[in-house]
């Protein structure tokens, strides 16, 4: 069996560069992120400490820059990922400049994909049919049960790039605790069964600055993933 | 290889070429990734990429002969060969539309071959083309003040990376400025 991407949902996307420490990063940080007001309005600082500083774009967007290390992510990207284009594009040409960093440790760039069950045998025995995952009997250990939240995980590496692929199902739980003046009615509570494959695509050697660009970066490696992934399992 | 490094470490090719900016001297190490371990064919933006790689990498070629050919006394088959690589340099404009640095190392070169008008490049001239050109195939995306830097190498040679145009108009500011002058 085969991992067809179309039958999943795409949960979020991230882009990411590690560069050696980039000591600017105390004095220029603040005018990257006045920049990036600039062109994004709604932008809103999350979090800022000495070692990172944290802003969201909106609700679905964050960016994260630490000294030696910086990303954009998109919950429920567009489907052609062309919003972590555009973003991507205007974070890090923006970023790289303004902390000189002329050369990357590593590039990565993460896809979380999930698809819904009803119940959360399904889940699990989805993820157990790709690939070679045993079936175990029913009884093992002297524990009566059955398989459940399987879990596979791959890494695959040459010099210049690397993937990893982790493949499992999971239970999440959403409960919503009401306050006081509702206690007459039953919490909010509900319960999801998912598979969730997360694909992570990265560099293992080092990438000259002048020679990363998010937009074309973004649509290969997306391309690549879509169209090769399927003969990964 | 060791011919090929020295060919490439002789002080009479280098003494002209002023030094660049620390993020463009830095050499693109044997570990680093090249823009085509990087990106895959991909439509948009990759395929332009690589398509304007390619082109750089023909002149690059070319601009190699050409040097050969000036060692050698043989200037006509230089010039031939500088010739060529002009004729593929517009091809370039289309990916340097959405990259600063890239577009203004480009139009430099661009202008600097028409400015010639006729006459054969110079050793020097040739070396430092070249140096743009491999800087503009392992780095892209550079930074505008690392492509003023290359712009700079281009004219420390004698090339004129002025547009042709741009005389025309300057003498017609100066005469406004004759013009007002006299006014006052």
């Amino acid at each position: 069996m085969s991992i067809d991407l179309d039958q999943f949902a795409l949960k979020e996307a991230i882009l990411e560069v590690r560069y050696p420490d980039a000591f600017l990063f105390w004095d220029h940080v603040g005018s990257f992120w006045d920049g990036m007001a600039a062109r994004y309005p709604g932008l809103e600082m999350d979090e800022a400490s000495p070692q990172e500083t944290k802003v969201k774009f909106d609700a679905n967007t964050i960016g994260n820059v630490f000294i030696n290390r910086a990303f954009c992510a998109i919950a429920r990207p567009k489907s052609n990922l062309a919003d972590l284009q555009d973003l991507g594009e205007a974070f890090f040409h923006s970023l790289l400049s303004i902390l000189n960093v002329n050369s990357l440790s590593r590039i990565g760039f993460r896809l979380v994909y999930y698809k819904s069950f009803e119940q959360r045998a399904a889940a699990s025995e989805f993820v157990r049919s790709q690939g070679s995952m045993p079936k175990p009997a029913d009884k093992l250990l002297n524990v009566d049960g059955q398989l459940v939240d399987p879990h596979a995980e791959m890494r695959f590496e040459g010099e210049k790039l690397g993937f990893k692929l982790v493949l499992r199902s999971q239970e999440t739980t959403l409960t919503v605790p009401l306050p006081p003046e509702f206690r007459d009615l039953a919490p909010l509570k509900t319960t999801r069964s998912i598979a969730t494959l997360e694909v992570d695509y990265y560099t293992t050697a080092n990438t000259p600055s002048a020679a990363f660009d998010a937009r074309a970066l973004v649509t290969s490696w997306y391309q690549v993933i879509k169209r090769d992934l399927e003969k990964v399992f | 290889m060791a011919g090929a490094s020295l060919e490439f470490t002789q002080p009479d090719e280098l003494w002209a070429i002023p030094s660049l900016s620390p993020a463009m001297e830095v050499p693109v190490e044997r570990d680093m990734l090249t823009i085509k371990d990087l990106y895959a064919d991909a439509p948009g933006r990759p395929q332009i990429l690589l398509k304007a790689q390619a082109i750089l990498v023909a002149g690059l070629e070319r601009m190699a002969a050409a040097r050969d050919y000036i060692v050698g006394e043989e200037l006509l088959n230089a010039d031939y060969e500088v010739t060529l690589f002009q004729g593929d340099l517009p091809e370039l404009f289309y990916f340097s539309a959405s990259v600063e640095g890239f577009s203004t190392v480009v139009v430099a070169i661009h202008d600097a071959l028409k400015n010639r008008q006729g006459k054969p490049l110079d050793l020097d001239q040739i070396n430092a083309i070249r140096r743009c050109l491999t800087a503009l195939t392992d780095r892209p995306f550079m930074k505008y003040d690392d492509a003023l830097d290359l712009v700079d190498l281009l004219e420390t040679t004698g090339l004129c990376v002025n547009p042709p145009e741009s005389s025309a108009v300057a003498e017609i500011l100066l005469e406004d400025e004759e013009v007002e002058e006299r006014g006052s």
